[in-house]
Parts: C-alpha cells; structure tokens; sequence
C-alpha cells in the first residue's frame, strides 16, 4: 500500500466494520465474519482473497454448481468484452454500460429466480437477460441496432426486454425504474400469486426522490404483505464518476431501507458464494412473507462507466488494480483451481467456449438486417391506432 | 335513457362500471379512500371496495404514478388521480419516460393500461403553481393519449374507453365543472377517442376548443347569433388522437375558424388546430386563423387579473368577427 | 344593511342550495347563530351569521338553488329599513358569480390588431403590392374555379384584401369575369354552366325547347371565349358610336395605280389596307383612342398595334398588325394577307393575335352598307368598315356624280375617350381617305 493512499477497498471495508448498522438491526446475518479479511497485516492482495471465511460456515454449492457458475459469469464477461470491442468499432452506437467486475451480483442473485417472477434494472443490463436466458445473438444484434435484436433494434443496449423469460427491462433515467419495479410487486399480490420482484438499482440511484419515494411505498404496501419486491442494491462505489461518500453523508445504503420499514442486510458482492447464500435465503423470505427485502452487495466496476469514459479522471489505476485483485471471476476461478475441481487447461477450455459462443453472437449480429423501415412506426401504442403521424 | 347528473357523478359513475365490470381496475391517489377525494369524485367508494382497490397513497406522485406504470405492465388496469394536474410535473418522469415510451423501447413486448385523471386548467383564484392547462403538455408525447371531455355524457363514456385502451390515458378533467350537470347516458356509453364533437351547427365561422373553453364558446356563439353570425362550436375532446376531419370539415363550410385554449398561447393546441387548417383547408380559408388563448403570464390571484389571464367572450367575439371582417364590438 | 350571501365553500362551487331557514323573518340574531342550512356540490352546513340585527329579510327560499355571491337574505341593524332589492345591480352579481369560471364576459382584456390594420391599410388600399393581389385563399379559389379576374374586385379586408363577400358580391353583379386569355377555360363545361357561375342570372339562359326541327349543339371552344369576351365588353364597356361616310374615288383610283406599279412585285393593295393606313396615321392625334383599360388606369400607346378581324369558320380572330403607322401600304398589305390566310389556316401564333391597341372589323366585302363592332377589350375603340357602293353625289358644282362612298363606324370606350374625340378622329381619318395623297406622306 503506497503511503497516503488509502485503499478504496480499505475505506469500505471500514464503513462495513463500523457501520451502526450491524448493530442496529437485529436478527441480520453479520457480513463480518464472511467477508475476506482486510486487517493490515491480512490484505487480501497478498493471499488471493479468497474464501477464507472465518465463520466456517459450510459453502453451499457444489463443485458442479460452482463450475456452472463460473461459465455463466465467464460468459457475461465475454459479452461484455465483445461490446467494448464493437463499440470501439463504432458498430454499437449510443450509451453502453458494461457489467464488468460486478458479474457475481446478478449471477448470485439469479440463482434464486423463479419462473414467474419479474426482474427490473437500470441500464447495466445485459448480464441480467444472459443470466434469465436470452439468446446471446438476439441481446448482441440489439446491441448493433438489428431488426433481429431482443427488442427489434428500438432499445439498444440500455432496454433489454425479455417479458416471457421474467425481464422486465433495462431502464436508462436512473432510479425512474424503481417506482414501476414496486408496482410490479403490488400486483403480484394483487393477482394472487407467490411470485417475487428482483429490483436491481445502483448506489446513484439512491439519491433520488424515486428511490426514496418508492421504498416509502413498498415499506408501507408490504406491512400488508402486499410488497414482494427484493431490493438488490449493485453498490459499485460510483454513479459515473462521483464516488458513494461524495453524495452521501449516510454511506450506508442498505441502512437507509431503515427509513422505510424495510429489512436489509449487505453482502460481498464479489463473493458469488455469499451472494448466493443472501439472495436464496431473501427471496425466500420476501416470497413468504410479501415485504420487501433490501441487500446491498458490495461490488466494483473495473470497467469504466460507459464504453466512452475513457478518462476515469474520478478514481486512479491503483484503485482500479486493488479491486480487480478480488475480481468475482478470478477468486472463483482460483478456488475452483485450488481445490482441483478445474485445472488450468480446463479454465482456457471453458474460456474458449464462452468467447466462441460470443463470436457466434457477433457474427449473427453483423449478419442480421437491420429493421425494416416499417418498424419506426410500430409499438408506439398498443391496440388499433398503432402510430398516428404521417408515415 | 339519459338522466341528468353531474360532472362529477358521471366520472364516478363511469370508474364503477368498470371496477364491477373489472377485477383488475384499481383507484390510486392522494386522499381519494377514507376522505372519499378532495374533489369528492370517489366519494363512497373505498367502504364498497377496499383498501387494496381504493388506494390511499403518500404525497409522492413520482413514487405511485410510477408504480401503478408498474402495475398497469403487469395487467393491472389502474386508474390514478392527479390530486389536481398541476402535481403531475412530480412524476412527470414516471408519465413520460416510462409510461409513454415503454412498449416502443421494450419492442411492443409491455403495454400500459393506465389511466392519470384529474382537474386540469384554473379558474378558480388558485393563483400560479395551481393554474395550468397541460394538454398540449403531455400531447406532445407519442405513446400517451390525451382526452379533454367537457359534457357529463363524455366524461362518463371517455372514462369508460380510457380505462378499457391498453395505453396510458392522460385525462383532463375540467376542474371547475365538476358541479354542473347535463343528461348522462345509461349504463355503457364509451365515447371513441379521436372525435370530435360538432356542439352547435352553423356556417359562418368554426369555434374550436375543448375542455371549459368549449362553454366560452357556445356563449360567444349566442352572441354573435344576436348579430346574424352562425358560428359552428367544435368540442375537440381528444387532443391525441386528434380529429382532423372534422375541422377540416367544418372549416370547408364555413372558411373561417377561430381556435380557443385555456393554455399559453406558444406551442399550444390552437397552434396546432391552425396549422392543421392551413395544411388541409388552405384553399377554403377567407381569413388567417386566429388563436384565442391565456395571457403569457403565470395564473395571478387577484380575481380581475385572473379574468384577464384567461380567454374571455368578449374575445372570442371579436376573434371570430376579425376573421369575419367585421368590426369588432 | 348587510347582506347574508351564498358563500363560497370550495374551489369549484358555483352555487349552493338553500336547504333550510333556521331563522325566521324578524328574528333577532347575534353574529355565530347559524340562520341556515346551505348544500353545495360537496357538503351540507349550516351558515352562520356574519352580523348582528334583525332577520329582515328572506330572499331565498328553502329548496331554491343560489349562485354563489348572492343574497339569500338581509339582517337590519336597529332602525334600518329593508332597501327595494335592486333587480339590476343583484343580477350582474349572480351572473358573475354563476359563469361557470366566474365571468368570463367581465375580462376586459382584448385584442387590439385592429389599428396596425388600418393602417396597413392606407398604405396599401388597393391590396396590390407588384402585381399580387392580396387575396385569401378562398378568393383564390373562387376566382380559379369561375375564371374571375381578381383585379377588377376591390377588396374590403385589411390591407385591402380581397375577401369572401367582395368575390360573391361581384359574381352576384358579374363584374369580375376573366377577359384576357379566356383560352384558359376549363373545357367540358356548358356555356349555361359558365354564366352560372359567373353570376349571370340563369334565368335569362332558358332551358332548351327540344321542339321537333331542333338541334342541341354544344358550343365550340372559341365560340364560348368569343361569347363570354363579347358579353362581357357589351356588358362592361360603355360603348359610344360615330360614323361617317367616306368618299373613296380618290382612294380608289390611287389603289388602281399603285397596284399596277407593284404587280411585278405581286402586291394587291386592298381598300382595308387604306383604311387601316389611315386610321392609324390619324391616331397621331389622338392617342385616347390608341389605348387600353388596364386596372391601374388609362395605357396610352405611342405605336399603333391595328388588330384586324378576321372571320374563321369556326368563329373569328383579331391578328395585329405591329407598329403599322411606321409601315407603308405595300408592307401593310402583304402582312395583313399572310396574317389572314394562316388565321384561316390557324397557323397563328398567341403572339400574332394578342395585344392590339386598336382594331379594324371590315364586312365590305359581303355587302353591308354598314354595322357597328364591339370593343375588343382592354381596346379603347374598334372600327367597322361596310361595302363601297356607287352612290349619287354632289360635286363642287352642285352637280350630281356617281361616287363610291363608304361607311365607317367607331365604336369607342366612353371611360376612355368622349364623343367629340371619337368624332373628330373620325373626321379626321375621312379626310386622310379622301385625300389618299396624305397616306404616303
């Protein structure tokens, strides 16, 4: 650790150690134990950072299950890589936000998902409709702005749709997704039926009077049991370039669902496992019991924001190297290695296949055609008058 | 069958023949369960449903608008009062950016089946935040509609087709009528969106308006009949989709028109309405369009500037004798 | 004495309902006591008093509807009199108060366009800027759709626009048909058709008898033009006639002459190519005659531009003879014989027929002893030429001779010229006849 520089990582890890929070909300599984270790003498950059867990609590996933685990996330990272390629191309225009170093999150919590319920995000999106089953070609010819793409090329990378498949669609005006991700949940309730909501939002959106006035509205439904909505806060550290201390004097997101009524607990958001572990045991509980559930996981993106911040004037390149040391894809990989459940040759195997199936997905997306002319004037309303300009 | 009742007796007549008709049609808004509505408009209705379908919410019209946008795409088919329209601005973001666009971004794959009501437009000594008329607001969006009925019978069979459309449903309310009354038809009357209304015949000059301006002008047309004019008084009703057809008709007849708004008159409906004339009547045109609108000032309290503020008689009158060349009176 | 009004209890409350007197006439009632139960829109309460006195008087009875602002009743303090209820002033209130947004008949706001119109207007009172006819689309259209010439309607709308009543007033008085270039009628119409739109009176077409021995013939293209330019000049064109007979031995025996010195050169003067001469070289004197009607007044010509009748099988056509006071007889000749026979061959060009100042219609040659000619509008006078015939005369001896005398008509426009003008030219174009000699000067 350079002198005068304190590790970001340091810092958060601090907040977490210290925060009222673990000591304010009973009954909420302490992240202390399960975390890696950050005392000075025990950085994790020096032993790896990986799944020492102090607790010695059982890991619940199998080998089989963690390999799985491990192609789904190597997968959202190839994606993510072959839109940077392709927006650099400038064969994907418009805004791209890619998922890199945040892939266990909605890995982890997608392992809970359950046919029927209905996920909702912001506009770092894509690893949510890879994660519930999209066809990688049809998110990729979305991406390149393609007739065949998931939303017939009227999105982009912001708006991934997949409704029969539970996605309820990328959203790009941060936090205006929130309030609808509630309502959602109100109407599961309303229709009778035990589904839940998965409602991603990041640590910006948290600044705004939708989030705020939403998690009012879910506090207040779910009294009645009438809010089944998983709140899943990817707390990356930075809306854009301004970092969580520097919009908030309360840094402890998950704390403030207090406000509301809403119970909430925070986990390592790099950790697949512990993701796992939270998301499985929340979901449940949001599903019995119709109140809403709020989890932060801690997490990072090494990627710049967008596809064309390049600058990254906001954070320097130590920060970046110290957290893409706990990159998810590489703690887990290390431990599946460690643990001789996957050899090095099986890693560049496994990594081969993914990057083919994204080769596949880019070729099909330059292949495609784009939308026919006719598609400006469709969707706009549903029903007989379909557009009412002059075609 | 018609019976006369009013405004406000035929709006909630028309919200409870669809939540019997309609499992998944719900009321949400500030105060509208318990205290039965500020305007009174769901008076009743709470004991008779219940808090799950006559929702109460928390002052935060980003936060429930939203949420019912949420619930609309989920086949719920809720109907949210905008206490008054001039709150709407607070969730405008939910209304515009969600409501409206998300079919078109999600590829046709969500609708939303909402309805937003409320009082719209002043009039009442409300003074600035409380006196606006958004229509041309929120008609500027693709993917909203935005309907303006003024009669009891409209009102009633408009919010019976608002609330049936799969689309999000901006539905301005005139405020200031809600007590007056007029015959009502029985039982299921859906009025069409994108009709106009002919109010009066006539054949020297086309009044068009919407909304409490069509009143204004049915009385500017008594008195223009006192001096021979026969003035034609189109009730507009739906500003999107909009009924071109008949203005153009009308304007075929009587190759005169004045168009009349509540609202601002930059960027308004009535610059709409001459356009439309210019672009397809041109040739049957015997004068310019004239606009008749609000002062360019934010609504003032005093009752006389509040007059001023607004369209008057007196200058629909004149309007429609300039474009008559007549001397105005 | 203070009035007991009904208040206004919510923002959109127009009136209320008096359900109920609590107080009776008479009683004595202290400022608070609730004197009657009032319904509106939205709630049923009781209306307490804002004074004290006496209930003088009840004005609204139970049941009765009451616009907002009104009186429903007087409280008298001590010795106060009930006043007359004032039916004007109470009115007004209650009708202000019951618009249904207050009054809007009260705003005194309005808008004032009117005087820049005005004085639009006397800038430009005509409402013809460069030739543009200011003139609302629906004007246009009439004027298109009935072959109406907007510059013969003064417009009544600010700036001098022609407006809607201007056109059908001058459909109604038919003052506003097309006269130049009439071929651009629509075909296909029937001339009953034409008058109709353009105002003339159908009542003076009369449907066909359809007897037997009758035939309905449709109307050539050029017969309806020539009947619509022709009505329309009769119509419009104050005519004025002047004839005189002119004796033409002299001319006669100078044409025998000339025609023999020019027969190798195949010229044929003939009398029309005299006379034409003729009245052109006395137009020098009076240029009101070598003139058009245009819309901003009276066009004097300096070059005389002589349209000379020719008659078609199918109808007639005037080719002109450009500039022909600077032309000599033998140069007149041979244009007017080529311009006649390719009329009758209808070889023309527009530019050969269109734009005389004046035309010469000459029926010598069938043997009238005279006629006279309409105006060919914008024409300021036309002259019709008869037969030469042998007539007894007297010489300067008082003798009687033989003499071939001929007749010329002028018809001539009276907004143009007067009567003497046309008779002194027609003076004038005698005397250069009888005295062919001027003709070569």
């Amino acid at each position: 650790m350079k002198s005068g520089y304190r590790s970001v990582w340091e810092r958060l890890w601090d907040y977490i150690r210290n925060s009222r929070f673990w000591y304010s909300v009973p009954g909420i599984v302490s992240l202390r134990g399960k975390g890696p270790s950050m005392s000075a003498d025990n950085e994790h950059s020096e032993n790896g950072g990986v799944e020492t867990r102090e607790d010695g609590g059982a890991i619940a996933t199998s080998s089989e299950r963690l390999v799985d685990l491990y192609k789904e996330m190597a997968l959202i990272r190839a994606f993510e890589e072959a839109c940077q390629r392709g927006f650099r191309q400038g064969k994907i225009g418009g805004y791209l936000h890619v998922y890199i170093g945040q892939e266990a999150v909605a890995t982890g919590f997608l392992q809970a998902f359950k046919e029927g319920d209905k996920v909702i995000t912001a506009y770092r999106d894509h690893a949510h409709a890879l994660l519930l089953g999209s066809d990688p070609n049809e998110i990729m010819a979305e991406l390149y702005g393609k007739g065949t793409g998931l939303v017939k090329g009227k999105g982009g990378s912001m708006h991934l749709f997949d409704v029969d498949r539970g996605l309820m669609g990328g959203y790009g005006i941060v936090g205006g997704h929130i309030p609808p991700g509630v309502g959602f949940a109100y109407a599961m309730k309303y229709q009778e039926t035990d589904h839940i909501t998965q409602l991603y939002l990041g640590d910006g959106a948290m600044s705004t009077g939708a989030f705020h006035e939403a998690a009012n509205l879910a506090g207040l439904w779910g009294k009645d049991g009438l809010c089944p909505c998983l709140f899943i806060v990817e707390n990356n550290q930075y809306g854009m370039g301004t970092s969580v201390e520097r919009t908030t004097a309360m840094t402890d997101l998950a704390a403030k669902f207090d406000a509301y009524g809403i119970e909430n607990e925070k986990v390592d958001g790099m950790d697949i496992e512990a993701v796992i572990e939270v998301a499985e045991r929340t979901a449940e509980q949001v599903r019995e019991t119709g109140k809403p559930y709020a989890v932060e996981a801690l997490t990072y993106r090494t990627a710049s924001h967008g596809a064309a911040d390049f600058m990254e004037k906001y954070r320097t390149k130590e920060e970046v190297n110290e957290w893409r040391k706990r990159d998810p894809i590489g703690l887990l990989e290390h431990k599946l290695i460690e643990n001789d459940v996957l050899d090095e040759e099986k890693i560049e195997e496994i990594k081969g296949e993914v990057k083919e199936r994204i080769a596949e997905a880019v070729k099909f997306a330059e292949e495609s055609e784009e939308p026919p002319e006719e598609e400006l004037y469709t969707d706009v309303y549903s029903g007989a008058d379909e557009y009412m300009g002059e075609e | 069958m018609a019976e006369t009742k009013t405004y406000r007796e035929a709006l909630r007549e028309a919200m409870v023949h669809e939540l019997e008709r309609d499992e998944s049609v719900i009321l949400m808004g500030e105060d509208i369960g318990v205290y039965g509505g500020t305007h009174l408009i769901t008076d009743g209705l709470y004991d008779e449903y219940g808090p799950k379908r006559i929702m109460d919410v928390p002052i935060s019209e980003n936060g429930f608008t939203g949420a019912a946008i949420g619930m609309a795409m989920m086949g719920m088919r809720p109907v949210v009062e905008m206490m008054t329209w001039n709150f709407s601005f607070l969730a405008a973001d939910q209304i515009i950016q969600n409501a409206a666009k998300v079919r078109y971004f999600s590829g046709g794959q969500v609708e939303v089946p909402l309805v937003i009501r409320g009082p719209n437009g002043g009039g009442v000594q409300l003074s600035a935040q409380h006196t606006h008329s958004l229509e041309s607001f929120y008609a500027h969006f693709p993917g909203l509609k935005v309907v303006a009925p003024v009669t009891p019978n409209d009102v009633k069979g408009m919010m019976l087709t608002a609330i049936r459309d799969p689309n999000p449903v901006i539905f301005l309310e005139a405020g200031a009528l809600y007590g007056t009354k007029g015959e009502v038809e029985e039982g299921d009357n859906a009025v069409p969106f994108g009709k106009a209304r002919i109010a009066r015949e006539g054949s020297d000059v086309t009044l068009i308006a919407y909304g409490r301006q069509v009143n204004l002008c049915l009385r500017a047309a008594d008195t223009l009949a006192e001096d021979g004019f026969e003035a034609e008084v189109i009730d507009l009703r739906s500003l999107r989709p909009f009924d071109e057809d008949t203005i153009v008709e009308s304007v075929e007849k009587t190759h005169r028109a004045v168009a009349v708004q509540e609202q601002w008159r930059w960027f308004g409906v009535a610059s709409e309405v001459a356009a439309i004339i210019q672009d397809r009547a041109f040739d049957s045109l015997d004068a310019p369009v004239e606009r008749v609108s609000g002062a360019e000032v934010p609504g003032p309290y005093a009752r006389n500037l509040e007059l001023m503020a607004f369209p008057s008689e007196k200058q629909v009158v004149n309007a429609a004798r300039r474009v008559m060349y007549e001397e105005e009176k | 004495m203070p009035e007991v009004i009904m208040p206004k209890m919510g923002d959109a409350m127009e009136e209320g309902t008096l359900l109920k007197w609590l107080k009776s006439e008479g009683d004595e009632v202290s400022e608070g006591d609730p004197i009657a139960e009032i319904e509106t829109d939205k709630v049923t309460m009781e209306l307490e008093a804002e004074d004290a006195g006496t209930l003088a008087q009840l004005i609204a009875s139970e049941g009765q509807d009451v616009p907002v602002g009104e009186a429903i009743a007087f409280i008298a303090g001590e010795g106060e009199e009930v006043p007359e209820r004032s039916e004007g002033g109470g009115e007004e209130e209650a009708e202000e108060g019951g618009e249904e947004d207050g009054g809007g008949a009260q705003a005194t706001a309005t808008e004032t366009e009117a005087p820049e119109e005005e004085e639009a207007q006397e800038e430009q009172a005509d409402g013809r800027a460069d030739g543009h006819f200011r003139a609302s689309p629906i004007v246009r259209r009439l004027a298109e759709e009935n072959d109406l010439d907007l510059s013969k309607i003064d417009g009544s709308g600010p700036a001098g626009r022609i407006v809607e009543r201007d056109v059908r007033a001058a459909m109604e008085s038919g003052t506003a048909q097309r006269t130049e270039d009439g071929a651009e009628q629509a075909d296909g119409q029937t001339q009953p058709q034409q008058a109709a739109q353009q105002g003339i009176q159908p009542a003076r077409v009369p449907e066909p008898t359809e007897a037997p021995g009758t035939q309905l013939i449709e109307p050539t293209r050029m017969q309806r033009v020539i009947g619509e330019r022709m009505t329309e000049a009769k119509q419009h064109i104050p005519h004025f006639y002047a004839s005189v007979e002119v004796r033409m031995d002299a001319a006669m025996a100078l044409r025998k002459q000339l025609n023999e010195q020019l027969e190798p050169e195949g010229v044929k003067l003939s009398v029309n190519d005299f006379v034409m001469k003729a009245a052109a070289v006395a137009l020098r004197n009076y240029p009101n005659l070598n003139a058009l009607y245009t819309s901003k007044g009276i066009e004097l010509h300096e070059k005389v531009d002589m349209a000379m009748a020719v008659a078609l099988d199918a109808g007639l056509i005037t080719p002109v003879i450009r500039d022909i006071g600077s032309k000599g007889l033998a140069a007149i000749s041979r244009e007017s014989k080529d311009l006649a026979s390719r009329a009758r061959e209808g070889k023309l060009q527009p530019d050969e027929y269109q734009g005389g100042t004046i035309t010469v219609s000459n029926m010598g040659m069938f043997g009238v002893e005279s006629f006279t000619a309409i105006i060919n509008p914008p024409q300021a006078a036309i002259i019709a030429v008869s037969s030469i015939a042998k007539r007894p005369d007297y010489d300067e001896n008082g003798e009687i001779v033989p003499a071939s005398m001929m007749k010329l008509t002028l018809s001539a426009d009276h907004r143009i010229a007067n009567g003497r003008d046309g008779a002194l030219y027609m003076s004038e174009v005698k005397k250069t006849l009888e005295n062919p000699v001027l003709l070569m000067v």
